[in-house]
């Protein structure tokens, strides 16, 4: 069976995905389509599992498909509840699969997710009570007590990189971990009221890293009696389990401590980032993201360590390169040098191409915002739109990587301080719905990432206030600080401006926490914000791998490379289409009149030749726009883009440099920055020349 | 140790040549010597940036030290080399007429630049290295990237008229 | 001799209820108020050992009269004795220093448990 295993694994993630694709679809419109397409895709996966043996994916597959067939049937409503017990399978089908040999770790977790999804069945009986359910309708029959194996939770499966990091400064503090085990009496009321004394106990003795069922399960009381917790301290364990049995109604209290190990050096990270830790068991603080729900891709997957020493002798090849070509020369021998120059552009060609396996999509990491983002719009009941645009935009695999974390935090952030109640957004004019945007795009020599939010923004004034009180400034400072300058105090570590304390966001793990990861990635990170409408969080990394479709266009001696991105169209001008208004030349586009420049003369080279026609390249950046005229348009390749050196970096209207095939340097021009220039200033340039 | 004791005892330099002067560099500051090879032009750039090159895949600053010492231009020949140096982790080019050859200084052998000429220039020469008849202005590379500085050589290089 | 007790509820037939589970169970009942004001003065006339509250009354609700007993003596035992769906509620008057809540309608068996964990 073992060779089907890949086979199996693919395909899982595959119908997974589409799963929760087709619920976030459903709960938005309950269309027959996509309600049929995940019942198709239940039954696949529990055709598959049975095939392989995987009795409790197996399980948990037969009791979706059967609660579906009654949605189908129209039997019962899909409410959120719902949608979100089946998004809870989902995720455990995942960490099965993630775990396919140690699947039995999981077996407590999938038997009390089929009690609920059979209670959900139930419901289309015609029994009522939903989403509560009836302590005697969950634990009807024999009481199973548990044995100790069954209660172990697989925790390092379960923890994000966040919650790794968070163990992982705890353990080199010299604190422990240990899973706190609670069973309330049958029939308990108000459960959540007494989880939430545990947590307050708990938290007394420590911090609480991770909750089985999740920390909102527990407040909505979705879970039956039991549930699990991961705390990290040095809690006086004793006390702390007379606490605990000492709350009313609370049956069972189990406090183990629990080995979470070590990560293993040489961790296995795909190409396509999808989390395999198949071989290494347990990865503490790994720094790979695996989130479930990613999108497979039709890939092989190839260990890190591999394509960095790929990296590495494609370097040393072309370095290595060189001197054989200047041995060719010294041969005299033009055989030689004809076989040696291709040679060399194929050895530049192939360190391009290297290059360009280290480059991923951000989708790997974006893809899984909707999801979160819904989880938590639910959670604090505020409505909210995501909008992703330039998922397809490529950067180094280390930064895609890497990048997950501070962007959880954000959108975290957003949701929970930035966005309002439908009430208070009426109120104020706004649409009801609040709105979240996550993009990316290319600008200059840097992906630009945005996270932004209409929301009611950040208050520099409170800012202000609450870093004085923390003595972060002085009242002179306070007084000097200008709004904008405020706002960037936020990054840095003490300062909390809320007191909520919610799962992530605000536990201790701040802002200054986000800007540190972000500059280790050599990036920056900037707020902007208008209190009452909203704020942004602009995140900046650099380009130096990341690749871009350029034109290649000729202009006097020179070739640039112009980023297709920031090109509308292509036209040519005949000269007496050319008109001067304020001394400033124009051309007509349809409607509109564009700003008109030789691409020459703003680089101060000369001005170009008279001619019968001008190419000319119809640029954009933000809602500036404008015509260029070169003297030929070479056509699309894609460049790595190389950043210029730091001594000369400071050029307006270059992104950088990028090495052809023939081993020339060819600069990738940056629109923005050119239009955003003063192009007066340019242009006189070029006439005082 | 034993590198530092050297190190006080004799300095390692490349000698190099712009118009009738010679000029030296700390051999632990240059990386390599090219040939003349083609160069992209920078626009916009200080006006002693004569562009760029490929180095091995790294694009390379190059600057006409010629043009940095507004000494008047000259035609590149056989001769002309881009000695690549590195100056805080980056690497740059200079463009000089002829490079001379490597040799040994005794540290004796450096005299510091005259007054008039540090009340000039502040850092851009580290000292005056005689052999012989030969005399060598030891560059500091630092300054000479730095376009704020001005650097007219005829007001440094002393007994230059 | 049994622990004292205070029964603080709005309405009679659940102080009666409260009293002969109690009662029945070995507990002393000592006094019962009808709101949180008279929650607060028998406190602190009789000094029980442990005190039901009510959460919604007139006059004083039983959050208020938490905060005053406890304030009063820290020390105070006091459980809550809530209505079904008043989680926002029963989580301040623990916040407020109740000991621990029980949830109406209760089985008997239930509050004499409760009170034995509160009361020690």
């Amino acid at each position: 069976m073992e060779e089907y295993e890949d086979l199996f694994l693919a395909e899982t993630q595959e119908y997974l995905q589409n799963i929760t694709q087709c619920l976030l679809a459903l709960e938005k419109d309950l269309d027959d389509e996509h309600l049929e397409a995940m019942f198709r895709a239940a039954h696949s996966l529990k055709g598959m599992a049975g095939t392989m043996g995987y009795e409790l994916i197996t399980d948990l597959t037969h009791e979706m498909e059967t609660l579906l067939d009654k949605l189908r049937r129209g039997e019962i409503a899909l409410e959120t509840e719902c949608v979100n017990l089946f998004l809870e399978a989902v995720d455990l089908i995942q960490l099965l699969v993630d775990n396919l040999h140690r699947q039995d770790d999981f077996r407590p977790q999938v038997s009390a997710l089929s009690k609920k999804l059979l209670a959900w069945q139930r419901v289309a009986g015609g029994e009522k009570t939903p989403g509560t359910f009836s302590p005697q309708q969950e634990m009807e029959g024999a009481e199973k007590e548990p044995n100790g194996r069954e209660r172990d939770i697989a925790w390092q499966k379960m923890l994000s990189a966040f919650e790794k990091e968070t163990l992982k400064e705890a353990l080199l503090k010299g604190e422990e971990t240990y899973q706190v085990y609670i069973r309330l009496r049958q029939g308990s009321l108000l459960k959540s009221v007494r989880a939430y004394m545990v947590l307050k106990a708990l938290e007394k003795e420590g911090e609480i890293v991770k909750a089985w069922p999740s920390l909102q399960a527990l407040e909505e009381e979705s879970f039956d009696r039991e549930f699990f917790l991961l705390l990290v301290g040095m809690p006086r364990v004793g006390a702390l389990k007379e606490t605990l049995e000492g709350i009313v109604e609370i049956e069972k209290v189990e406090i183990s401590p629990v080995k979470l190990d070590e990560d293993s050096p040489a961790s296995v990270e795909s190409v396509d980032g999808a989390g395999l830790e198949k071989e290494s068991p347990g990865t503490l603080p790994g720094k790979g993201l695996s989130p479930p729900g990613h999108v497979v891709e039709k890939t092989v997957r190839v260990e890190t360590a591999k394509l960095d020493s790929l990296v590495n002798l494609v370097g040393e090849l072309v370095i290595n390169r060189t001197r054989v070509l200047e041995l060719g020369k010294m041969a005299r021998d033009t055989a030689l040098e004809n076989a040696l120059e291709q040679m060399e552009m194929i050895t530049t060609e192939l360190q391009n191409a290297v290059m360009t396996l280290r480059m991923v999509p951000v989708r790997q990491v974006f893809d899984r915002f909707p999801r979160m983002v819904r989880d938590l719009s639910l959670e604090k009941n505020k409505k909210v739109e995501l909008i992703i645009s330039g998922k397809e935009t490529e950067l180094d695999r280390t930064i895609v990587n890497q990048m997950g974390d501070p962007l959880v935090h954000l959108l975290r952030n957003a949701i929970d301080h930035g966005l309002e109640e439908e009430e208070e957004r009426i109120k104020k004019g706004k649409e009801p719905l609040n709105t979240i945007y996550l993009r990316a795009q290319h600008e200059g020599s840097h992906v630009v990432i945005t996270v932004e939010d209409d929301g009611r923004g950040i208050d520099p004034e409170a800012i202000k206030q609450k870093a004085l009180v923390k003595k972060m400034i002085s009242v002179r400072e306070a007084e000097e600080m200008g709004p904008a300058e405020v706002l960037q105090l936020i990054f840095q570590s003490g300062l909390s401006t809320s007191r909520e304390v919610t799962d992530i966001s605000g536990r201790g793990v701040g802002m200054s926490v986000v800007k540190t990861e972000i500059e280790a990635l050599n990036g920056t990170v900037e707020v902007e914000s208008r209190p009452g409408w909203g704020s942004r969080f602009i995140l900046r990394f650099p380009l130096t791998l990341a690749i871009i479709r350029t034109l290649m266009v000729q202009c006097g001696q020179e070739v640039y490379a112009i980023p297709v991105e920031a090109i509308q169209e292509n036209l040519f001008v005949e000269p007496k289409e050319i008109r001067t208004i304020r001394q400033e030349r124009v051309i007509s586009l349809r409607e509109e009149v564009l700003p008109f420049y030789f691409l020459q003369e703003l680089f101060g080279s000369g001005s170009s030749p008279v001619q019968e026609y001008y190419p000319v390249v119809v640029v954009r950046a933000g809602n500036k726009k404008a015509g260029l005229a070169v003297d030929a348009l070479l056509g699309q390749q894609e460049v790595v883009i190389k950043s210029l050196s730091r001594f000369v970096n400071e050029l307006r209207g270059i992104a950088g440099a990028t090495v052809l095939g023939d081993g020339r340097v060819t600069l990738i021009l940056d629109i923005a920055g050119l239009l955003e220039d003063r192009r007066l200033n340019l242009g006189k340039k070029s006439v005082d020349h | 140790m034993k590198q530092d004791q050297e190190a006080a005892a004799e300095v390692q330099l490349v000698t190099f040549r712009l118009e009738q002067e010679e000029f030296a560099l700390d051999i632990n500051q240059v990386r390599e010597v090219l040939r003349m090879a083609p160069v992209t032009l920078l626009p916009q750039s200080a006006h002693f940036i004569e562009g760029v090159i490929n180095l091995r895949g790294e694009i390379i600053p190059v600057i006409d030290l010629r043009k940095r010492f507004e000494l008047p231009p000259k035609e590149r020949d056989e001769q002309t080399r881009i000695i690549i140096v590195e100056i805080e982790e980056q690497k740059v080019g200079l463009i000089v007429d002829l490079v001379t050859e490597v040799l040994r200084l005794p540290s004796e052998a450096i005299k510091p630049p005259p007054e008039r000429v540090v009340n000039v220039q502040n850092d851009l020469i580290r000292g005056i290295g005689k052999i012989e008849k030969r005399l060598l202005i030891i560059l500091n590379l630092t300054k000479i990237l730095d376009a704020e500085e001005k650097i007219a050589l005829r007001e440094v290089i002393p007994g230059v008229e | 001799m049994g622990k004292k007790v205070l029964i603080t509820d709005d309405t009679a037939f659940m102080r009666m209820t409260l009293r002969n589970v109690l009662e029945k169970n070995g507990y002393e009942v000592v006094a019962e108020a009808e709101d949180g004001f008279q929650a607060v003065e028998k406190y602190q006339e009789l000094k029980p050992d442990l005190v039901t509250m009510d959460i919604t009354m007139p006059n004083m609700d039983g959050i208020t009269a938490i905060k005053k007993i406890m304030a009063e003596d820290p020390q105070a035992k006091i459980v809550v004795v809530s209505a079904m769906g008043q989680k926002a509620l029963v989580i301040e008057a623990l916040n407020s220093g109740a000991k621990d809540f029980i949830v109406k309608p209760f089985q008997p068996d239930r509050i004499v448990e409760a009170l034995q964990k509160v009361g020690g």
